[in-house]
């Protein structure tokens, strides 16, 4: 085969995406679009009115943030119907798009990394319900969308680090997060071993293994962001969990000792 | 018909440039991370409500919008491979299933197939040549400013990839 033939055959391969993807981005950019020209027209609607009723400065800032924040609320019933969307579902590009419109509108760090936490919540309740089903394929995507939401939030953890050694965010602030971050991953790590126990007893061991090394690589990557924290600012985010062992080690040694009390009795 | 958009500003654009670009952006998306259908549906969208975001920075004069939203795709998968390296790269089933989806004769799919294969051996910026060249029919001088080399630079980057691609697949000069 020449390159002429080979360029020829190259040229067939034409993929194309689902029509059902297709319709579903449109509909959301309608979505985007309208968020954007409400949030516009009620500032201007907002401070017009308020210029004329309201002199006080702080309690017109106060209603207006108010008022968006309400029209972001009631803003697309599509958007918020495709919330409890699963990957393969007809919503779920939806709602993945609903997500990225959210994302550009949160500027603080803080809260960006909070709503990564929330949706790698969404993430894994998510794979939780799917492992219920007998689909391998939308099972193995899940996991995919699992990892891919770890990578986004562990770069959200990393601007945090990056803003707090510029001293452009209190150790305070990033410590709630680390908190929030430490719970969690705990919790995750359980409901992924349950995951996983439930899709080796149906036998699929593929996404079972792929699932482990995705739990593993989470509480690697999540552990190392929390001790690099602690090492660097000498906060300790796992106060909570020493407390606990040391509590347990006390009781331990109690009962230890009520036992001994007891046999010499 | 052959649509040429040159604007970004108002939902309609946003609209009309998605029905225009919107598989030919995806095949580049589908090629270039993994061959995976539902990361490259993920993807494509990604990049449409980014250059939705970034509209105000199109500047005609410049350059033509599609060369400038294939520059945004381009760009945020450099990103995302990056973070994603050795995740999501290899042939993934879905290729089988797409090249099936041309209606090509038997001989012809196992071909296709083996071609697409091989083609993931080459080096990124050889597979996004190609692509760009060939999948997408770019001319040479927008492949070019794609992915930011000069006019002669990218044509010899072309003709090399398309030979290191024969190789591989060890096919006879002729």
């Amino acid at each position: 085969m020449d390159e002429e033939k080979l360029i020829e055959q190259l040229k067939r391969f034409k993929p194309i995406p689902r029509k059902s993807w297709q319709e579903a981005t449109l509909s959301s950019f309608r979505n985007l679009v309208t968020t954007e020209h409400k949030i516009r027209n009620s500032q201007m609607n907002i401070f017009n009115f308020l210029n004329i009723f309201i002199v006080n400065p702080k309690i017109k800032i106060t209603l207006a943030v108010v008022t968006v924040i309400a029209l972001l609320i009631a803003g697309g019933g599509t958007v918020y119907a495709s919330d409890s969307a699963n990957p393969g579902d007809f919503l779920y590009s939806v709602d993945k798009a609903a997500e990225s419109v959210q994302r550009t509108f949160i500027s603080d760090s803080v809260a960006r990394s909070e709503f990564e936490i929330a949706v790698m919540n969404e993430r894994v309740l998510e794979l939780s319900k799917l492992s219920e089903e007998n689909n391998s394929d939308t099972v193995s995507r899940s996991i995919s969308e699992v990892e891919v939401q770890q990578l986004r939030l562990r770069e959200r953890l990393q601007e945090m680090d990056q803003l707090r050694i510029e001293n452009k965010l209190q150790t305070q602030e990033q410590q709630k997060v680390m908190e929030k971050l430490q719970e969690i991953t705990r919790e995750h790590e359980e409901t992924i071993n349950q995951i996983q126990t439930k899709l080796k007893s149906k036998g699929d061991f593929s996404n079972s293994e792929n699932l482990m090394e995705v739990k593993n690589k989470y509480s690697e990557e999540m552990g190392n962001q929390i001790q690099n924290f602690e090492t660097e600012t000498g906060v300790q985010v796992r106060e909570n969990e020493q407390e606990q062992n040391e509590g347990d080690t006390q009781n331990q040694e109690q009962n230890q000792n009520q036992n001994q009390n007891s046999g010499g009795n | 018909m052959k649509i040429k958009i040159n604007q970004l500003e108002t939902i309609e654009d946003l609209e009309e440039v998605f029905k225009w670009l919107n598989e030919s952006l995806y095949r580049f998306v589908y090629m270039r991370c993994g061959f995976n259908r539902e990361q490259a549906e993920d993807i494509t969208q990604d990049v449409f409500i980014k250059a939705w975001e970034k509209r105000s920075t199109f500047k005609p004069n410049k350059g033509t919008l599609k060369n400038w939203i294939y520059i945004i795709a381009r760009n945020y998968i450099i990103d995302f491979y990056r973070k994603k390296k050795g995740i999501l790269s290899g042939y993934s089933d879905d290729v089988g299933e797409s090249v099936k989806e041309q209606g090509l004769t038997v001989d012809d799919e196992l071909m296709l197939g083996s071609i697409i294969s091989n083609l993931d051996k080459l080096k990124e910026q050889e597979k996004e040549v190609i692509v760009l060249r060939y999948l997408q029919d770019f001319e040479i001088e927008d492949v070019a400013e794609i992915i930011n080399k000069k006019h002669n630079a990218t044509k010899v980057m072309i003709h090399r990839a398309v030979k290191k691609l024969k190789d591989i697949m060890k096919l006879p000069n002729g």
